[in-house]
């Protein structure tokens, strides 16, 4: 399996830190921001699978910069890590920002692994149908070209026996 | 009445004659009874009506006694609700911060739990390493002949090589300071935040005490930090300060108040500007924001009970109406300027000897 890239976004570095370990293990390539607009710039030149964002931080929300995720990079997911557990809060995180996931600080190391192993497959197998999709459509498009070129080409006609009748 | 004046008149009319005289003794009696009569008959009104002001001044007495009892109940029951409601402020005050501090202590919870965590994997590592040298050493012995050791050493160093490589060792080794050293960080946050709140909220503190204001400032602002610190830059100028007698925790609900409504002012980034100064026998503290500012009209009302003009559920009413409270019950006095635009400050002034 290709190796995955993760943003985690908080303005605690040491939050950033410890979450690092936790993953040091999993083969995934890990980039660290410590505020919405810095993650933002990361975005810009690398391909990010998973975002992970804290709320409350200086300047940018995590709410805002998820949003912008959402529209700007539409095929990564999302999952927002925070210590504040209102729930309008996380009712904003899921129906505006579209998160995957909403965890709590402090959260359990397993479950973290767990879930972004999940979305990571998640994430997979959107791009997979995507990229399938996108066979599909260019294999038909070969396909109408040569019956344009060629009427009846794509069409195979058989006589009573099975026979393949060729021209 | 028209009676006896007409009979007046007869009489006084008939005097000159002397032979008359009978009709004039008998008009005389006549007249005599009639007043006598008269004045009986109003005697006895007169105390009818005494009787009759004597109970209803007793009814009235005992009106007035009752409204009496019923005037204290009333201001015993105006007091009970008023004590209500600053402990209901504090109670929502406290529901605020408890969002806020979870907030402050679940940061810190999160990486030193985690960092805790990680530790364990590492001792896993770290153990199964150790295990590998010491069966390699227990492998070695000086009877063995000298092929025979040049051999176990051989394997022995590829499997150890091996396995540091796995776990990564090297990492292992450079990483381990820095995590219990961060982890002893994010305990000091959690504990120093735990001490903020005890300073803070002093239970069942209800005697005045002597404190130092510009501790109490400090406290509270470690307090409402997280509500701060992204939006306001903190200046603080504080004077040296006498001691002063005053329920100290009172006071910092004030603060707390004071400083909470400062921050939300502010929308995006701002300065709240905290000053004490001494003088005669007072202190003065003044506290001041760049935010919003409150209009005219609203400022004429912000320390009315109930008064508020954030969203329904975001704000009591109920702050600065304590604050007001609070501070009238220190002999002090609260004044509040404000300029819709530019900014809002609170000046509070206390008596050093709580009277």
């Amino acid at each position: 399996m290709k190796k995955h890239t993760i943003l985690i976004v908080d303005d605690e570095e040491m939050i950033l830190k410890s979450i690092v370990r936790v993953l040091r293990n999993e083969n995934y390539q890990i980039l660290t921001a410590q505020s919405g607009e810095k993650g933002l710039a990361v975005l810009k030149d690398y391909d990010v699978h998973l975002v992970i964002s804290d709320q409350k931080m200086p300047g940018m929300n995590g709410l805002d910069f998820l949003k912008r995720v959402k529209t700007d990079y539409p095929k990564s997911l999302t999952i927002m890590l925070t210590g504040q557990s209102e729930l309008e809060i996380a009712m904003d995180a899921i129906n505006e920002a579209g998160v995957y996931k909403f965890i709590l600080k402090p959260w359990n190391d397993n479950e973290l692994k767990v879930t972004i192993r999940r979305a990571l497959e998640t994430i997979e197998l959107i791009w997979e149908r995507e990229s399938l999709l996108q066979q599909v459509k260019s294999r038909d498009a070969v396909l109408q070209k040569l019956e344009k070129e060629n009427p009846g080409i794509s069409k195979v006609e058989r006589d009573e026996d099975g026979y393949i009748i060729l021209d | 009445m028209k009676n006896i004046s007409r009979s007046l008149r007869k009489s006084k009319g008939n005097n000159a004659q002397s032979n008359h005289r009978d009709d004039f003794d008998r008009e005389y009696e006549l007249t005599a009874g009639l007043h006598e009569q008269i004045v009986e008959e109003s005697y006895a009104r007169l105390k009818e009506k005494a009787a009759r002001l004597e109970a209803s001044e007793q009814k009235y007495r005992q009106m007035a006694a009752s409204l009496e009892i019923e005037l204290q109940k009333k201001v015993q029951e105006i007091k009970e609700t008023q004590s209500q409601l600053i402990h209901q402020e504090k109670m929502a005050s406290i529901g605020h911060l408890a969002a806020g501090v979870a907030h402050e202590i679940n940061n810190p919870m999160g990486f030193v739990s985690s960092n805790l965590n990680t530790l364990k994997e590492y001792e896993k590592d770290i153990r199964s390493l150790v295990e590998h040298y010491r069966s390699f050493l227990s492998g070695l012995n000086e009877t063995m002949a000298a092929e025979e050791v040049r051999k176990a050493i051989t394997g022995g160093l590829e499997r150890i090589i091996k396995l540091e490589e796995e776990i990564d060792i090297d990492f292992i080794l450079e990483d381990l300071p820095n995590l219990i050293e961060e982890s002893l960080e994010g305990a000091g946050r959690i504990n120093k935040i735990v001490i903020d709140l005890k300073d803070f909220a002093h239970p069942g503190e209800d005697e005045q005490k002597f404190a130092d204001i510009n501790k109490n400032l400090d406290s509270t602002l470690n307090i409402v930090w997280n509500e701060l610190k992204y939006k306001a830059k903190i200046t603080k100028d504080y004077g040296e300060l006498p001691l002063v007698k005053c329920y100290s925790q009172q006071l910092n609900q004030v603060f707390m108040n004071i400083l909470v409504n400062a921050a939300q002012a502010i929308d995006e980034k701002g300065e709240i500007k905290i000053t004490t100064i001494s003088e005669d026998e007072h202190i003065k503290i003044t506290i001041s924001d760049t935010g919003s500012g409150i209009s005219e009209t609203n400022l004429s009302k912000i320390f009315d009970p109930f008064f508020t003009t954030k969203e329904v559920g975001k704000g009591t009413g109920l702050g600065l109406n304590v604050a007001y409270n609070i501070i009238n019950k220190h002999n002090g006095t609260i004044e509040v300027k404000s300029r819709l635009g530019s900014g809002t400050t609170f000046s509070i002034r206390l008596p050093v000897n709580g009277h």
